[in-house]
């Protein structure tokens, strides 16, 4: 492999980053805001396709052996899910995060605001209706004469998945320890 | 073979650290140490490997031959530990979703009647935590009796702000 193909080949998850963000950000626009999820996913797929064209070429001709090769491949194809999940967490980031909302709302207060203030623009009443919502509608939780019941438990295993990683690393499964 | 070999090696070496150091020191800052000990792994990793290469031992085989090989590596070890770290936020904070769910989980078939669900899910558990949390990251500060963002927190939701104006959205209300 000659010094300019293992460059290529080391900047392929950087260019595939450039690649997604670009289709990300234009599929976003042109289909006029309405699937941000799905510009995520196209935008991710476009990015991908590039890395995996440039890692190929530069191997076909490179000369290495197929485990070499694959391992390479599977390298850049790390780097590039680890970006593209950094990038969807930024996304994120400016919509649900609870942290980066509350600093919003007091960056719009020039005198700031008291906690009080703060949770009558911010609250749990709202976060829990809007979070239940999604819940219903993705039918992860049903309701019945008014009691919630648990529906598909892809949510709830991924839940007690996260609890059991909270035990590991931090020795409690709850932040407040009073939920569970 | 050697490069994804080495990257693996450093990400497992820098979490059994962190579970080392979770259970002994217990650092303040967990983000901050995260981010020190992935650094301070592969460094180590690389020195060792660059070390072990030049005078022959077997763990020379793992350190990367010439600047690209360098920069791949050091492209996934810094992407990884970034994405460890952001997911790393995810379990140290309860998010409201996981606590909702297991919440109705507990209450088993019979239910939870909806009620005792926003009296479990008050602003002490949800709200209270986030704004602790923004006081230690010196996002914001107290000023008599009233909550202010700094400039760190400025910084903070510029970063956002720049991509949502890339992509059109008004910055409030999102």
């Amino acid at each position: 492999m000659t010094v300019e193909t293992a460059y290529l080949l080391a900047l392929s998850p950087v260019a595939g980053t450039l690649i997604n963000v670009i289709a990300q950000v234009a599929i976003y626009r042109i289909t006029g805001f309405q699937a941000l999820l799905k510009s995520i996913v196209a935008g991710f797929t476009c990015g991908a396709l590039v890395m995996l064209c440039m890692d190929i070429s530069v191997l076909y001709h490179g000369g290495r052996n197929m485990l070499d090769a694959a391992s390479l491949v599977l390298m850049n194809l790390g780097t590039f899910g680890a970006i593209g999940f950094c990038y969807f967490t930024y996304i994120n980031l400016g919509t649900t995060a609870r942290r980066i909302r509350m600093l919003i709302e007091l960056d719009s207060s020039p005198d700031g605001l008291t906690y009080e203030e703060l949770l009558l623009i911010y609250n749990s009443k709202g976060m829990v209706d809007q979070r239940l919502k999604r819940l219903l509608d993705s039918n992860q939780i049903v309701r019945r004469e008014g009691r919630l019941y648990i529906g598909v438990p892809f949510v709830l295993m991924l839940s007690r998945f996260i609890v059991w990683l909270k035990i590991i690393f931090l020795g409690k499964a709850s932040e407040t320890d009073n939920i569970r | 073979m050697h490069l994804l070999t080495s990257g693996m090696g450093i990400l497992f070496a820098a979490i059994l650290v962190q579970l080392i150091m979770w259970k002994t020191l217990n650092p303040r800052r967990h983000t901050k140490a995260l981010c020190e000990i992935f650094a301070a792994v592969t460094v180590l990793w690389l020195s060792l490997a660059g070390y072990g290469c030049a005078v022959g031992w077997p763990i020379g085989w793992l350190s990367p031959h010439g600047l690209a090989e360098y920069m791949q590596l050091m492209f996934f070890v810094g992407s990884t530990s970034v994405m460890y770290i952001l997911s790393y936020s995810g379990i140290e904070a309860d998010s409201p979703s996981l606590v909702m769910v297991l919440t109705i989980a507990d209450a088993g078939d019979e239910g939870l009647p909806e009620d005792s669900f926003f009296e479990k899910l008050n602003d002490d558990v949800l709200v209270r935590p986030r704004v602790n949390d923004l006081f230690r990251d010196g996002h914001i500060v107290e000023d008599g009796g009233r909550l202010k963002i700094t400039a760190k927190g400025r910084g903070l939701i510029s970063i956002v702000g720049f991509y949502r104006k890339a992509l059109g959205v008004e910055m409030r209300g999102g």
